[in-house]
């Protein structure tokens, strides 16, 4: 019964009309990515950019998958709720967990097949083949890591202040001389004033005991900022030190916050695990329209879909706007502005964060998918999965209360 | 409400409310019925008489706000009443690429049948409600009355003993109208128990043994097809060859008896005989 209906799913959205949509979403994303990020990305991380045509087709399939799974998840809900078919279902002796984990079984296999399907204008507009593949480079985490002289133990985080500097040791094996990654996120609440600018001291410690001081540009809350650190310790450890220097504002800093980076790896594994993780973000997202169409309706469940797709994929944009709304002094800003960008860091904290998945992230910076990405990634997948069944299952109208 | 009845509803209600602060709108007020194995029951009114919502109370498609339903005692929506009843919605406008064998044949399934036993129903169904030489085509393509024949052959796939049909006239043609009309009687006669509503009063008329109209959620009328149809004195005559002579001589025998010939009219075909006529003969 639950073969059936996966089976009829995908028969629903892959056949016919369906078909040439997913490769028409698939060439047009490729021609948006081409024309907005093929080159820019470089500029604008200064990132290790090699393998543009590995970059391109990520986010091809990436932004195409993602959006062929929203709809994908509508229009099966669309096509069972609004055409009569959940009435038949619903007199027959299928139980509601049977029909949600049938219909998102197929849902995942049109979202496997279709992102299949995807690959090829993808691959064509990147001009893989044609173009030179990247080097990678796998990231090296810090370990162990301490925050003033507190050494921070598992995932654990803990806040460095002025004068109060957190120092990351790194393993040989790992160049600092690549681009560095700091993600720093800001306790805004915490915070007594926000210029909406972090100013950094990176200090950097050979085992010679030799000392190297950078200034890096400052730094934006929420996003992920690669930073160059022209030095060769000729694979030995090395020690990084990190500290703010921007007065009144606490840095929340965690074990992976900072990555450098290591030996190279292949690039087909890393597209391999590129094209796994889409597949997963896909049948998340297309799990997440199927609920929201069951219980909805078709109508407001698009709007609330495409709502969290803009937000999601506009994440880093909020970001930017909340830094910006704290150019001046925050603590002479009125209430208004106060109010407004507490709301949008509220949203910007709620907002799914795509670019997690999005493994031109990582392959745009030279820096292959780490495993805790992808077991990340597929934990995400199964609650969203699970969550999404029992949801669908509870609001198929099977029975309107 | 003993075993022996296939739909058995007492004092159901439904308010629907707009969510947050809509206007709260009764439409259903009250209804009860009792629907026995090889009884058809009719439902007219005019719309938004709450026909849609009894029948979808009845089948716990919808819950009721007050009342409950039965279906061979089973309570409506349980797990024991699925299976038993089959139903045709009035909406069913599948726009997707299955075919109309595709989609018999996943409802089949999911109703319980397997293998050659539903490839035969299936294409026995196709054929009966003339959809054979469009099996195969995809949804998309279908005209209305096409899928209204297909919900109702769906309906009929597993052979339920109680079958709702909500508008199931809805869109066809006179032949089509035909086949469902035969094909209700024939369940029937079989023992099943059979439900309609439908605007086409002339279709409702010709197959149901039971008739209840509806109006604002409230039934006004409800009894046994001859008893609420009947009107006592007055008959009607069909004369073949009657001359002006004949004509007349009847009309003093009436007048001898204290009756009175109210209207005479030559015979005539209605539209339907005519349309059944002459393009069931191209069929």
């Amino acid at each position: 019964m639950i073969g059936r209906l996966a089976l009829d799913a995908v028969r629903l959205l892959l056949r016919g009309r369906a078909l040439f949509l997913v490769l028409g979403v698939g060439l047009l994303a490729g021609l948006f990515v081409r024309a907005t990020r093929d080159t820019g990305s470089a500029s604008l991380h200064g990132a290790l950019l090699r393998g543009a045509a590995l970059e391109t087709l990520a986010s091809t399939l990436f932004l195409a998958g993602v959006i062929q799974a929203l709809v994908f998840g509508l229009v099966l809900a669309a096509e069972d709720r609004g055409s009569g078919f959940l009435a038949h279902v619903a007199l027959r002796p299928v139980g509601r967990i049977a029909y949600a984990a049938g219909r998102l079984l197929g849902l995942a296999a049109a979202v496997l097949l279709g992102t299949l399907l995807l690959a090829l204008p993808a691959a064509l507009l990147a001009g893989l083949g044609r173009r030179d593949l990247p080097d990678l480079f796998e990231r090296v985490r810090a370990s162990p890591v301490f925050a003033g002289e507190r050494q921070l133990a598992g995932s654990e985080i803990d806040q460095i202040a002025l004068g109060r500097p957190g120092r990351f040791f790194f393993p040989a094996g790992a160049i600092p001389d690549a681009t560095l990654l700091l993600r720093p996120k800001v306790a805004l609440g915490r915070a007594a004033s926000f210029s909406g600018r972090l100013d950094l001291a990176l200090t950097l410690e050979t085992a010679d005991g030799a000392r190297t001081r950078r200034t890096p540009p400052p730094l934006r809350p929420l996003r992920e900022l690669p930073i160059r650190f022209d030095q060769d310790v000729e694979g030995a450890p090395f020690v990084l030190e990190v500290e703010p220097l921007s007065p009144a504002f606490v840095l929340e800093i965690d074990r992976d916050a900072l990555t450098v980076l290591g030996g190279k790896v292949p690039w087909a594994r890393d597209a391999a695990l590129s094209f796994l993780l889409v597949v997963l973000a896909g049948i998340a997202a297309a799990a997440l329209a199927f609920f929201l169409g069951i219980a909805l309706s078709p109508g407001p469940a698009s709007l609330s879909a495409c709502f969290v797709l803009l937000v999601g994929l506009g994440r880093e944009a909020v970001c930017d706007i909340i830094a910006g709304m704290g150019g001046g002094a925050a603590e002479d800003a009125g209430a208004v502005p106060r109010v407004l960008r507490f709301t949008l860091d509220l949203l910007a904290r709620l907002a799914p964060d795509f670019s997690s998945f999005n493994p031109a992230e990582s392959l745009g910076a030279g820096v292959a998918l780490a495993a805790p990405a992808l077991v990340s990634a597929l934990l995400w997948c199964l609650a969203v999965l699970l969550a999404a069944l029992l949801l669908a299952a509870a609001a198929a109208p099977f029975e309107e209360k | 409400m003993g075993e022996r009845v296939a739909l058995a509803a007492a004092g159901l209600s439904k308010v629907f409310a707009r969510p947050p602060f809509g206007r709260r709108v009764l439409a259903l007020d009250g209804f009860s019925v009792e629907v026995r194995p090889g009884g058809i029951l009719g439902l007219a009114g005019p719309n938004g008489a709450g026909k849609t919502t009894a029948l979808c109370c009845c089948l716990g498609l919808l819950a009721p706000t007050r009342g409950r339903a039965l279906l061979f005692g089973a309570p409506a929506g349980a797990p024991a009443a699925r299976g038993q009843g089959g139903f045709s919605p009035e909406r069913f406008d599948l726009a997707g690429e299955r075919s109309g064998r595709e989609t018999l044949e996943l409802l089949g399934a999911l109703s319980g049948l397997r293998g050659r036993d539903l490839e035969a129903r299936s294409g026995d169904l196709l054929a009966r409600l003339d959809l054979l030489a469009a099996a195969d085509r995809p949804l998309r393509s279908y005209s209305k009355g096409m899928a209204r024949r297909l919900s109702i052959a769906a309906a009929l796939l597993p052979d339920p003993p109680l079958l709702v049909l909500d508008e199931p006239f809805d869109g066809l043609d006179p032949l089509g109208a035909q086949a469902v009309r035969e094909e209700v009687k024939r369940r029937a006669a079989d023992g099943a128990a059979v439900v309609l509503s439908s605007h086409a009063l002339a279709e409702v008329e010709a197959v149901a043994t039971h008739l209840m109209v509806l109006c604002a959620g409230r039934t006004l009328i409800a009894g046994p097809a001859d008893a609420v149809l009947a009107l006592g004195g007055r008959c009607e005559l069909l004369l073949d060859g009657l001359d002006a002579a004949g004509l007349e001589a009847l009309r003093r025998l009436a007048e001898e008896s204290g009756a009175r010939l109210e209207r005479v009219r030559p015979g005539r075909l209605t539209l339907e005989e005519l349309f059944r006529r002459s393009v069931g003969r191209e069929r």
